[in-house]
């Protein structure tokens, strides 16, 4: 039988249309380095912020409590005040039991300047820190005196009353001159954390900042032709990074029971990229044959499905968080869960989605004002979230804070088919200081 | 997906570059395919337009193989039955790259000469004529490969008779 061509064509399309063969074993390990390559790591200013918080922190604490090889007892706590004292002011003198020459007459003497010059380095830098933590009984708000009357016999002077050496030191050898049982202090004593127990109430002021991953809810409204549309707006809109600033008031009102409020802020942005399946794009060069003085078409290139649009879609929020949270404490550290709700007072928007009426992308940026879709405010939000502090010092802190917030209403306005809300995650690491 | 990319290309080696181009872009894009068309057509699609682009950016013209003095012998039926995949492959290999282009968009994808001389950037007239001549050079390779004398069949009989 002698065939047509077209029928070899067919021949030929039978036989190799869906051939199949193997590709050789380099290929896929190539397909995999390449795709490999495509990844960027990205270091967002957030991670590179919060290292140097956390470096700044570090350094912070190095500073105030210096490295001791001694092992330190922990000390009883004490009750601290508002006492004011001149770090460089040798004339101040610690409630301690101080033996010295009995004087003449009842007159104010400088103790310290008595002493020799090795006693009063001493009481300088290990004894006169603990001036902070002595506090009279019954007298909340005194500043100590510079001075010390001194009894007439010039025994050993007591203690301003309300607390004992022992109850505050720790037992070191006695000095010349010293009677026994003084007991000096160091200073890593002093990154003891905050004495809530004889305060249960104190007001913190915290700040912190960390980075954000911000998840999209898509939900129809029950229209069955909705879902086509949200499925399309999922497979063009990406997920949300960004980051969070902030900075609130906390009053502690019951020991381990506190209430807060601030001012939160949220920015995350998002990618929308969409192309236009059905589009053909041929970029064809016309080029002058000079011997035949005649224009030849050379198609250089060819773009299937390839109308392209890619737009950052950001969008910022600040809110009003207001909190309840709990407290446990161990020593420096400790953990505090918190949550509560947060109300809306900005929102700015901008970037492209899907239209929902002609399916091709248009902008929802009001100053381009194509289509309307999301709310001038956010609404109504709760949040909720994990506190690990740590004490670098009595009235300071630092901290890492995990928090999760839920978008209650939704960000959409009600004529857009789809509701969006977002579940923003993020990691807060700030400072807390105890006023 | 590689037996498409040979078909394509010079080489086996230009075949396993199309193809991981190929992979790639379907990694990238796969975002983009909203279920219109079966996968395997998305899939082919993609790797058919990697090739294309290929030959574009290499700017190879179509050849001219003086096979227009070949009379015009029409095979039997089933003749390719004779050949396996892998020679049939690779026969398509070796024909020229215009010739290779235009058989593989209108003979096998099922192009028309419109379509595939848009897509190439040349015109109908050509595409005709390069389909003509693609299949000249495949019958005359077949008969190299098969030794069946289709394109002459005196040639064969001497050949079996030892003359």
């Amino acid at each position: 039988m002698i065939s047509s061509e077209e029928e070899l064509d067919k021949q030929w399309k039978e036989r190799l249309q869906n051939a199949s063969v193997p590709p050789p074993a380099f290929v896929w390990p190539e397909i995999e380095r390449a795709l490999q390559r495509k990844k960027r790591r990205v270091i967002g200013w957030w991670s590179a912020g919060s290292a140097a918080v956390l470096l700044t922190g570090l350094l912070w604490y190095r500073a105030a409590v210096p490295v001791s090889s001694e092992q330190v007892a922990p000390a009883p706590t004490v009750a601290t005040e508002k006492a004011t004292l001149a770090a460089a002011d040798h004339t101040a003198v610690v409630a301690e039991a101080v033996a010295i020459p009995p004087a003449k007459s009842h007159e104010k003497v400088n103790v310290v300047d008595k002493m020799d010059l090795s006693l009063q380095s001493v009481v300088a830098e290990e004894i006169f820190p603990l001036a902070r933590f002595v506090q009279p009984e019954g007298r909340k708000d005194v500043s100590l005196p510079t001075v010390l009357d001194r009894q007439e016999k010039g025994t050993s002077l007591s203690l301003l009353a309300g607390r004992s050496p022992k109850s505050l030191l720790r037992e070191q050898p006695s000095l010349p001159g010293w009677p026994s049982g003084v007991i000096r202090k160091r200073k890593e004593q002093t990154g003891q954390c905050y004495d809530f127990s004889e305060n249960r109430r104190a007001w913190l002021v915290e700040g912190y900042l960390g980075p954000l991953y911000s998840k999209k809810q898509l939900e129809t409204t029950g229209n069955p032709e909705q879902v086509v549309y949200r499925d399309r707006r999922r497979a063009t809109e990406g997920p949300g990074w960004g980051f969070t600033l902030g900075g609130r008031a906390a009053y502690l009102f019951s020991e381990k029971y506190l209430f807060s409020a601030g001012l939160d802020y949220q920015q995350f942005s998002e990618v929308f990229e969409y192309a236009d399946p059905s589009s053909i794009e041929y970029i064809i060069k016309q080029v002058l044959d000079v011997s035949t003085n005649t224009w030849k078409i050379d198609t250089i290139d060819i773009n299937f499905g390839e109308e392209r649009t890619r737009v950052f879609n950001r969008f910022g929020l600040v809110d009003v968080p207001v909190s309840m949270g709990y407290e446990w404490r161990a020593g420096r550290m400790g953990v505090r869960l918190q949550g509560g709700g947060a109300a809306n007072l900005f929102f700015w928007k901008r970037g492209a989605i899907l239209d929902p009426q002609t399916g091709v992308p248009g902008y929802f940026t009001p100053a381009k004002g194509t289509q309307s879709v999301f709310r001038v405010r956010a609404g109504l939000s709760w949040h909720a979230g994990v506190q690990w502090f740590w004490h670098l010092a009595p009235k300071t802190r630092v901290f890492v804070e995990p928090t999760f917030r839920q978008q209650l209403t939704p960000l959409s306005v009600t004529t857009h088919p789809l509701e969006q809300r977002a579940q923003n995650w993020s990691l807060r690491v700030g400072f807390s200081k105890i006023i | 997906m590689y037996a498409v990319c040979l078909r394509y290309a010079r080489t086996p080696a230009d075949a396993a570059d199309i193809l991981q181009e190929g992979f790639i872009k379907v990694y990238t894009k796969l975002g983009q395919y909203h279920f219109q068309g079966s996968f395997e057509g998305w899939i082919r699609r993609i790797m058919v337009n990697t090739a294309l682009r290929t030959y574009q950016r290499h700017r190879y013209e179509l050849e001219q193989t003086g096979l227009e003095r070949l009379p015009d012998f029409p095979q039997e039926a089933d003749a390719l039955a004779l050949l396996s995949e892998a020679e049939l492959l690779g026969m398509i290999g070796r024909l020229p790259d215009g010739y290779r282009l235009v058989f593989n968009l209108v003979a096998i994808e099922g192009y028309s000469h419109a379509e595939a001389a848009e897509v190439l950037g040349i015109q109908e007239s050509t595409s005709r004529s390069q389909l003509t001549k693609a299949r000249r050079w495949l019958a005359e390779e077949f008969d190299k490969t098969s030794n069946t004398g289709l394109l002459n069949p005196m040639a064969s009989k001497r050949n079996n008779n030892g003359t």
